[in-house]
């Protein structure tokens, strides 16, 4: 059971838990199904730490259990507390939940058929979890460009981030962990700034509505 | 020899059972509802009465009225006759196959609709035609998982797939648990229960087509509705819930097959129950947007499947 | 002092200035506490960038920290950019600060917000464009997104917010693309060299570059091209740019429009040096010829239509950009040397456009060109200056984008691409017709009657000025030390030795044109 097809069957339902991150009704549904993602991911790299024997990766899945499992949904939990009743957070996505899945099934096979052209040697027994992150990396995409309330747009954004992740993981596991922790305070940095912004603006503004504040054009 | 006695024993337990599920179901709702209900085997009742009627049929109603309920309950006695339920291998292989199971369960649903139209009555034929309408669009969904299935287990026939899932060969195995789910949702659509009963509609449409039959044919068109529902949902437990059917044909390991096909049966038709009773009626135009959705879950489903995940 | 611990000052100084400003309460402390600690920032950069660059053109490249830092010849060029531009535009946010709080635009913790944010963005800029970590250097082109957001929605109002949300959006989802192609850009490394922990710098997967997977490869260029052009404006990731910079206090958008796009371009260039290395100079060549011709003829139309003038200048910016990229495509000697000189040019021109922007709405009080008209009349040096900065955006000749738009259509005719210069050189004449409207209209004609006369103080004029005698110093007589480094600079992305490119009769022509008569490259 521990070889490379645990690490798919784990790519599959990363997946399935983005899935319903991007079609949650509200968004404290959504922080949990992030959470949820994300421990998804730690137990994927966990598996591949045992299968392909790099200590690295173990240090990996502690530092992403801590900050995407735990200081992630945190954050925004902690933004919809602050935003609270100025703004309206939970509005339905611009695309019905059927297209949504439809357009995840078609992404991945997309992804799949890009990543076969792929010949690493690392990469050979895991093609579809490959396959997998760059996936996530659209869905992410299609994540920021469906939804409607601006506070849902920062879960795509750490959709992508989980991607460059397990993608990072499968293509060269013995990287050393600075690399990781680069990135990874990075990210939370990101996600800190962007729900400082959504505060100021359900703050100021008092819509959280994407369509509302499209005033700019052209 | 021993596969026809097994045949017959499931045919006879569902046709049964059927009317019980439904009497519990009704005392299900009624306790949500903090109501007391009917007794559990008031159907039974209701089926004995009914049978010692006489039979009314509306003035234009022709053949096709007076042969649609055996047809609807022959039918769904064949199916069950060849599910692989108690066993993990189809005690008719001729039955057996996936594409013969599902002309077999649309072949009661055209006949229904057709009955419905002979009848002349409009809301009878509006039932009718919501009927069509639910079937073409839960019709995809169950066809994809299926395939999806079949094509996981290296045949189209469900014993061989009932086998392969019990001893989990089936490969790829993300692929068969999605494939799964979508078809849990399509099997619940298909057996019309809320929030998809729209032909009968009890409040819209008076019963619908059931309207227009009366004595011993309305009694075997109810049976063979509470069968049909009990043989979908068998249809489920059978190819995704095969764990604890008899691999051998031993009578002890047949005995224990039963018990256990008998308790996942009722633990499904309780989920359903529950289920129904927490959710009203959509309404027909939003029919889509739901088998859409399951349509959507097969097609990642098969996604899956593709890139062997 | 060693050249490394000034580097490493140079990175270390507008850090602590930030960091110190940010630990000062912004009520109780005076402005002219946070504009003392600003302007220190600044001098530090300026001086120790003005260090930095003279030695790393006249002697050898600097490493810092272990290979972490490297400022080549390449990225001296940028280093010199980053601060001079980031001076004058500094130096000009006081006076413009002290307009917006007289008005009432900016209360005492904006203030202090502005003054922090400008220098860490100084600071993440330095840090991308010295960075021979590939992660680092993603890690810091974030970093700039992050440190600016706040510099965009500075103003506090719905559509400062608004521009600033769509920024950040667009802007992290896109360099997350950028990620993409540096971590398949690394695991390849990792996987060919010896030591996989020396596969994070650039400078040790040079020598492997021709060895690594083609289609990874052209696959990591793409996605790098995509993300980290994205934060360049490149044509359809753009989106971003012309709210962010006409949202932005005028000094902020000039150093944006004029520096930030360099560095990201400057990143692209890294990964474009790569790609060449390894599947050949065609492949990137393509990728950078279809954004770049996209972006300028799309932007050059946008040019023409806006009536807002920073939302002018901005599609300017990605017009300019996108011919940087076209040259880049054209690639050669010429046309990597003339998209160099351009990403110098367009930098000093458009900072200096958007600072004498910021002159006209301290007087005008709007950014409607309708609505401005006499400047010349109203305030005469800026007007002035704003006639001489259009002739300088639309690249007439004495200035120095006219030095680089020649290269550009030379090189191009000289690489068989005389389609591509044509399309561009039409989008160039849209972009004349509409800067040549900007003067007609805005800057000449009757003064409107409810603006006050008389022109902004010294300190608003001062930085304008130099930058445009810079401008008109590079388009007449380009300093010899500055036209070798730009061939140096030719020669690290082409990586050729400068003694085979001096041999290319055409290249030693131009260049003498470019250096004004002088011997143009020395190898």
């Amino acid at each position: 059971m521990l070889d490379f097809s645990l690490v798919n069957v784990l790519g599959a339902c990363l997946i399935i838990t983005s899935m319903a991150v991007v079609l949650a009704r509200t968004g404290r549904v959504s922080a949990q199904f992030y959470a949820l993602q994300s421990a998804v991911l730690v137990a994927l790299f966990v598996a591949l730490g045992a299968v392909t024997g790099s200590t690295e990766l173990y240090l990996w899945s502690a530092s992403a259990f801590a900050t995407k499992v735990l200081l992630v949904p945190g954050i925004l939990l902690f933004t919809l507390r602050k935003v609270g009743d100025s703004a309206d957070v939970d509005l339905p996505p611009k695309l019905s939940p059927m297209k949504c899945v439809g357009l995840v099934a078609v992404e991945v096979f997309v992804c799949f058929v890009a990543v076969s052209g792929i010949d690493l040697p690392t990469a050979a027994a895991v093609k579809p979890t490959l396959a997998v992150a760059l996936a996530h990396f659209f869905i992410g995409l299609t994540c920021i460009v469906i939804q409607r309330s601006i506070f849902k747009q920062i879960f795509g954004y750490c959709l992508m981030e989980n991607g460059s992740h397990v993608a990072l993981a499968l293509l060269a596991p013995q990287a050393p962990e600075l690399v990781e922790v680069g990135i990874a305070t990075d990210a939370i940095f990101a996600v800190i700034i962007l729900a400082v912004m959504v505060c100021r603006i359900a703050r100021t503004t008092h819509t959280l509505d994407a369509d509302d504040l499209a005033e700019l054009k052209g | 020899m021993i596969e026809l006695t097994v045949a017959v024993i499931q045919v006879l337990l569902l046709v049964l059972l059927a009317p019980l599920a439904s009497g519990v179901t009704r005392k299900v709702r009624a306790k949500m509802h903090t109501r007391q209900g009917t007794s559990i085997f008031q159907d039974y009742y209701d089926l004995a009465k009914l049978w010692r009627r006489c039979e009314v049929q509306p003035g234009g109603a022709g053949l096709v009225s007076r042969a649609m309920p055996p047809i609807f309950l022959g039918t769904m006695v064949i199916i069950a006759a060849g599910l692989p339920l108690i066993a993990r291998a189809c005690p008719v292989p001729l039955l057996g196959d996936v594409i013969t199971v599902l002309y077999l369960m649309a072949l009661p649903r055209f006949m229904f609709s057709l009955a419905a139209l002979d009848s002349a009555g409009s809301y009878t034929a509006v039932g009718g035609v919501r009927e069509l309408l639910l079937g073409v669009l839960v019709e995809p969904a169950l066809i994809l998982t299926l395939m999806v299935l079949a094509l996981a287990c290296g045949s189209t026939n469900l014993g061989v797939m009932a086998d392969s899932v019990a001893s989990l060969a089936a490969y790829p195995p993300v692929a068969v648990v999605v494939a799964g789910v979508a078809f849990a949702c399509a099997c619940y659509v298909e057996m019309g229960k809320l929030p998809f009963d729209v032909a009968e509609a009890e409040q819209e449409l008076q019963e619908g087509p059931l309207a227009e039959f009366s004595g011993p044919s309305l009694a075997m068109l109810k049976l063979g509705m509470s069968v049909k529902q009990l043989v979908v949902a068998s249809l489920f437990v059978a190819v995704f819930l095969p764990f604890g059917a008899a691999s051998v044909a031993t009578p002890l390991g047949l005995a224990a097959g039963l018990v256990l096909f008998v308790a996942k049966l009722a633990f499904v038709m309780l989920a359903a129950a529950v289920i129904e009773n927490a959710v009203m009626r959509v309404r027909y135009q939003y029919l889509g947007r739901y088998t859409w959705f399951v349509f959507g879950l097969a097609a990642l489903s098969f996604v899956f499947l593709v890139i062997g995940i | 002092m060693d050249m490394s611990q000034i580097l490493v000052a140079l990175l270390a100084a507008p850090l602590a200035a930030a960091l110190a400003m940010a630990a000062l309460p912004s009520k109780s402390v005076p402005r002219a506490a946070f504009v003392a600690l600003h302007v220190a920032s600044l001098a530090a950069v300026c001086a120790a960038g003005t260090a930095l660059v003279v030695s790393v053109l006249t002697g050898p490249e600097v490493y810092a920290l272990g290979a972490w830092f490297h400022v080549d010849r390449l990225a001296a060029l940028f280093v010199a950019l980053i601060a001079v531009i980031g001076t004058c535009t500094g130096v000009y946010s006081i006076p413009y600060v002290q307009h917006d709080v007289e008005e009432g635009r900016l209360d005492p913790s904006q203030v202090k917000q502005y003054y922090v944010f400008f220098s860490l963005f100084l600071f993440s800029m330095l840090l991308t464009v010295a960075s021979n970590n590939i992660i680092m250097m993603w890690v810091s082109v974030e970093l700039t997104t992050l440190s600016t957001v706040f510099l965009v929605g500075v103003y506090g109002t719905k559509l400062a917010l608004e521009a600033a949300w769509k920024y950040v959006i667009v802007c992290t989802a896109g360099v997350a693309f950028g990620l993409f192609g540096t971590l398949l850009v690394y695991a390849n490394a990792a996987d060919i060299m010896a030591d996989a922990h020396q596969a994070v710098f650039w400078t040790a997967i040079l020598p492997y570059a021709g060895q690594m997977d083609h289609g990874l490869m052209m696959i990591a260029f793409v996605f790098a091209a995509i993300g980290f052009g994205t934060k360049a404006g490149l044509f359809p990731m753009h989106t971003w740019l012309p709210d962010a910079h006409s949202e932005a206090p005028s000094p902020v958008s000039g150093l944006l429009s004029g520096v930030l796009l360099k560095c990201a371009m400057l990143v692209v260039l890294r990964f474009l040096i790569l790609a060449a290395l390894c599947v050949g100079p065609e492949f990137p060549q393509v990728v950078m010829m279809i954004l770049g011709v996209l972006s300028v003829c799309y932007a050059a139309l946008m040019v023409y239509r806006q009536s807002d003038i920073k939302r002018k200048l901005a599609y300017s910016s990605c017009e300019n950009v996108g011919l940087v990229a076209v040259c880049f495509g054209i690639g050669g000697p010429i046309g990597i040397a003339a998209g160099l000189i351009h990403c110098i040019g367009h930098g000093l021109v458009k900072s200096l456009m958007f600072c004498l922007s910021g002159n006209v709405m301290m007087k005008y009080r709007t950014r409607d060109l309708g609505a401005i008209r006499g400047v010349v009349r109203v305030a005469p040096v800026t007007g002035a200056l704003l006639a001489a900065g259009c002739l300088a955006i639309a690249g007439f000749p004495p200035f120095a984008l006219f030095v680089s738009e020649m290269g550009f259509v030379l090189g191009g005719v000289a690489a068989g691409q005389a389609a591509v210069v044509a399309i561009v050189v039409a989008a160039l004449v849209v972009v004349i017709m509409a800067f040549a409207h900007v003067i007609t209209g805005s800057v000449l004609g009757e003064a409107p009657d409810g603006v006050e006369r008389g022109d902004v103080g010294p300190l608003a004029l001062a930085p304008e000025a130099v930058l445009l005698a810079l401008i008109v110093w590079m388009g007449v007589a380009m300093p010899g030390p500055l036209a070798a480094s730009i061939g140096d600079a030719t020669g690290i992305v082409l990586q050729q030795d400068m003694q085979e490119v001096a041999h290319d009769g055409l290249f030693v022509e131009i260049s003498g044109v470019f250096a004004g008569g002088a011997e143009g490259v020395r190898p």
